[in-house]
């Protein structure tokens, strides 16, 4: 059934993304909303030139980032956990410690999408971001070590530290005159050569570990401190959105000289993190996904493990993270599947109309491929796809 | 001369008691050499059935006696109970299983011929050699005259029923099977005879009129196979119950694929939940596994209205267990376990929704997969692989 069913997609969508033209009727809200109305079951189009700076393509889950391509447009559907964050994020206050929320849920459900959009939330009320990709990159895709000078037995991750830095100008360049005017409040000594001055701009810091990789972990601590302590005074807020992670806890795949795996409390980058998550400053919000690639196997499509954040952050992490707030993502309901169905079917992404081949038999024709606009083809869909998102967005792509 | 001695070994055969067959034979001396056979066969058949009847009661007072019931208590249900407990049978076909029955239930019966005083051969049509198809023939055609003389005397007038007057109501039923009639009239008969009474009886039932004739022609029809449960292979269509608590129907069946048994309970009215030892079904991380257990609901065309609970178990673990061998911890895998419940699943929406059954038995999902895994032998690496040969 199912190579069959592969092919006859490929052409399907061929042939819709052929009939492509651009609708200039839009049914999904474009403009901004600030602070207030976040609805639930609406369809949100991001501005192209804001996803850029926020760099969405390679913060977005890989299949959806190449669908926002094909499409031209980068719509998400806003939905019940997205306006939860929004709304937790209204309370922030510079009286309150730093409120920590856990995006948690099955596979495919939208949390990294749901953090995305905070991510988006925090852009269009001008707050600072901190947006880690995956904390996995820093347990388990580093690319060159080298032991700090700063802290004894600590472990420096140049490149990623860069990325971390590269990442944090661009994706802030909306409050960077707000950053150029918040200073830094002591000399910082980087190398004999290398100083920071007392009362310059924090963004010293960040030019300085982009342009010297070697101190840019011990910037980017710096940075983090310097983030944390402004925020304390009120002079701006903070959104430190990390996807994944509860792999800042989890195992590493560092060797240290003895050739035995660092545990991630020796890695610069993750303390550096870690110290953002906990709740000693104020007037800031840590958005945390917790997901299962850090436990589970991808390749295994049988065995079915717990995503609960005790699980996944374990004891350790999850002491360190309490008390936050979790927040669920959850499958689609029927009205938010037929939201997602008939956005696809006024982009043409969903092209086949009935099953008119007559060449073929009725039972094949009855597959969802064949009548992906008709009513039938609605149903096969959602139930196909188990009303989970990523399974619905696989079963409408064509790659 | 003969005639008589004829009609009294025949009337001496309805009797049949040896003595009366031995002083027939001294009084008779020529006979024709096929209606001695027949007496031979007659006489043997009468005996042997005499010495069965005898057997058969000898052993349900030894059965009675094993079961420590009263001879009473022991009828045809007790015995068949006993049989199946005294000699368990893992044969599936049920014609092949041990059986205790009356011998006049199972044996093949004798035919016999009925001679009036005169010895002749009761009734002209046994020249025929087909007697009772032949009277049948000619009672339709009696009742077909009747029945055209009925309605012509009736047509218009207000004495009778109208419903009288109209064909025959066969609607939901079909002519019984040549092979049915052959056992309802105990003779054989060709192909040709039997296509004759069809086209009869078509007529018959075509005339304005043979309404009056219904309970006649209904004798005749048996109701058109709805359910193709015996056509089946593996478990049949399940009985629709209802929930006593929430009073929806539901249907349950048990089934299994390879090593997979799966007890699968679909209920009616529902909404399209899977619940599969736990699993919902974007568990089902494969879309293979979500097409497979859909396949029924969209053949169907029923998604979204039939809830599926399942509870599967290891076939292989509930044997008597082979030593060295630790006990398989889950059943099925990608395939396997979808496909057992796929199975069960089409078979209660073939009894909940029984307008689709026809196009789920096309599809193949009523029929049970029996391929198993084939076991490895001993001095090879698997079922057929060898050890690779090697010069030492």
């Amino acid at each position: 059934m199912k190579p069959f069913g592969r092919l006859a997609y490929t052409t399907a969508r061929r042939i819709g993304t052929c009939k492509r033209n651009v609708t200039t009727s839009r049914h999904f809200s474009v403009e901004s909303n600030v602070q207030t109305n976040i609805e639930s079951g609406t369809l949100y189009e991001m501005d192209l030139t804001v996803a850029k700076q926020l760099n969405m393509k390679t913060h977005l889950p890989s299949q959806l980032a190449k669908q926002m391509d094909t499409l031209g447009e980068i719509v998400t559907l806003v939905r019940e956990p997205t306006a939860e964050v929004a709304s937790c994020m209204r309370v922030v206050d510079k009286h309150l410690p730093n409120l920590r929320l856990v995006l948690w849920g099955a596979f495919g459900t939208g949390k990294t999408v749901t953090l995305n959009q905070a991510v988006h939330h925090a852009y269009k009320n001008n707050w600072a971001i901190v947006n880690l990709r995956s904390a996995m990159e820093l347990t388990r895709r580093v690319k060159e070590i080298e032991m700090s000078s700063f802290v004894a037995g600590r472990i420096n991750d140049p490149s990623n530290a860069v990325a971390i830095l590269q990442n944090f100008k661009q994706q802030n360049q909306h409050v960077w005159k707000t950053l150029t005017d918040l200073l830094t409040e002591k000399d910082y000594e980087w190398s004999k050569s290398e100083r920071t001055l007392k009362e310059k701009p924090i963004t010293e810091i960040v030019e300085m570990g982009i342009s010297a990789p070697f101190l840019a972990s011990d910037c980017v601590g710096a940075i983090f401190r310097e983030l944390r302590r402004h925020a304390k005074n009120d002079k701006l807020k903070v959104l430190v959105a990390i996807d994944d992670a509860n792999s800042l806890w989890g195992k590493t795949l560092v060797k240290r000289a003895d050739r035995t795996y660092a545990p991630p409390s020796d890695l610069t980058l993750v303390v550096h993190f870690r110290r953002m998550i906990a709740n000693d400053w104020t007037n800031g919000c840590v958005l945390m996904v917790a997901d299962k690639k850090e436990v589970a196997d991808a390749r295994d499509e049988l065995e079915v493990s717990r995503h609960t954040p005790l699980e996944l952050f374990g004891e350790e992490g999850f002491e360190f993270i309490e008390p936050f707030v979790p927040i669920e993502t959850s499958n689609y309901t029927e009205s938010e599947a037929d939201t997602i169905y008939n956005y696809y079917v006024s982009k043409n992404w969903l092209a086949s109309k009935s099953g008119k081949h007559s060449f073929l038999p009725q039972y094949i024709l009855n597959l969802p491929i064949f009548l992906a606009r008709s009513e039938e083809g609605r149903k096969q869909l959602m139930y196909l796809s188990a009303f989970n998102p990523y399974y619905y967005e696989r079963l409408c792509a064509f790659n | 001369m003969l005639r008589i001695a004829f009609s009294r070994t025949c009337r001496s055969m309805s009797i049949a008691s040896p003595s009366s067959v031995s002083e027939s034979d001294t009084s008779v001396r020529k006979i024709g050499k096929a209606l001695e056979t027949y007496l031979k066969n007659s006489q043997q058949h009468v005996a042997m059935m005499e010495k069965h009847r005898t057997e058969f009661e000898t052993g349900r007072r030894h059965l009675a006696k094993m079961m420590s019931l009263d001879i009473h208590e022991l009828d045809q249900e007790a015995i068949d109970r006993a049989i199946q407990y005294l000699f368990p049978s893992g044969l599936t076909d049920p014609n092949a299983r041990p059986v205790m029955r009356p011998p006049d239930e199972i044996l093949p019966k004798f035919q016999r011929f009925t001679f009036d005083e005169e010895g002749k051969p009761e009734g002209t049509r046994f020249f025929t050699l087909n007697p009772k198809i032949y009277g049948l023939m000619s009672e339709i055609g009696v009742k077909t005259q009747s029945v055209m003389k009925f309605y012509d005397e009736h047509v218009g007038s207000r004495s009778v029923n109208r419903n009288d007057l109209e064909p025959a109501n066969l609607s939901g039923s079909q002519w019984i099977t040549a092979d049915k009639i052959k056992k309802k009239l105990s003779e054989k008969f060709s192909n040709e005879l039997y296509g004759q009474v069809i086209i009869a009886f078509e007529h018959l039932a075509s005339l304005p009129g043979s309404a009056i004739e219904q309970k006649f022609l209904s004798e005749f029809r048996e109701p058109m196979t709805a359910s193709t449960g015996s056509k089946l292979f593996g478990p049949a269509i399940p009985e629709v119950q209802i929930c006593a608590e929430s009073n929806k129907r539901y249907a349950e069946v048990t089934t299994h694929c390879k090593d997979t048994r799966a007890t699968v309970r679909v209920t009616d009215a529902g909404k399209g939940k899977y619940n599969i030892d736990g699993l919902q079904l974007h568990d089902f991380r494969h879309l293979q596994a979500r097409e497979i257990l859909l396949a029924p609901m969209i053949i169907s065309q029923t998604l979204g209205r039939f809830d599926v609970a399942a509870t599967t178990s290891c076939i292989s673990n509930s044997l008597p267990e082979a030593p060295n061998r630790e006990p398989l911890r889950r059943s099925g895998g990608m395939s396997a376990l979808p496909r057992a419940v796929r199975h069960g699943a089409a078979l209660c929406i073939a009894a909940l929704h029984p307008e689709s059954t026809e196009s789920l038995r096309l599809s193949g999902l009523l029929t049970l997969d029996p391929r198993k895994n084939e076991r490895s032998k001993v001095n090879q690496p698997g079922a057929r692989a060898k050890w690779i040969w090697k010069r030492r």
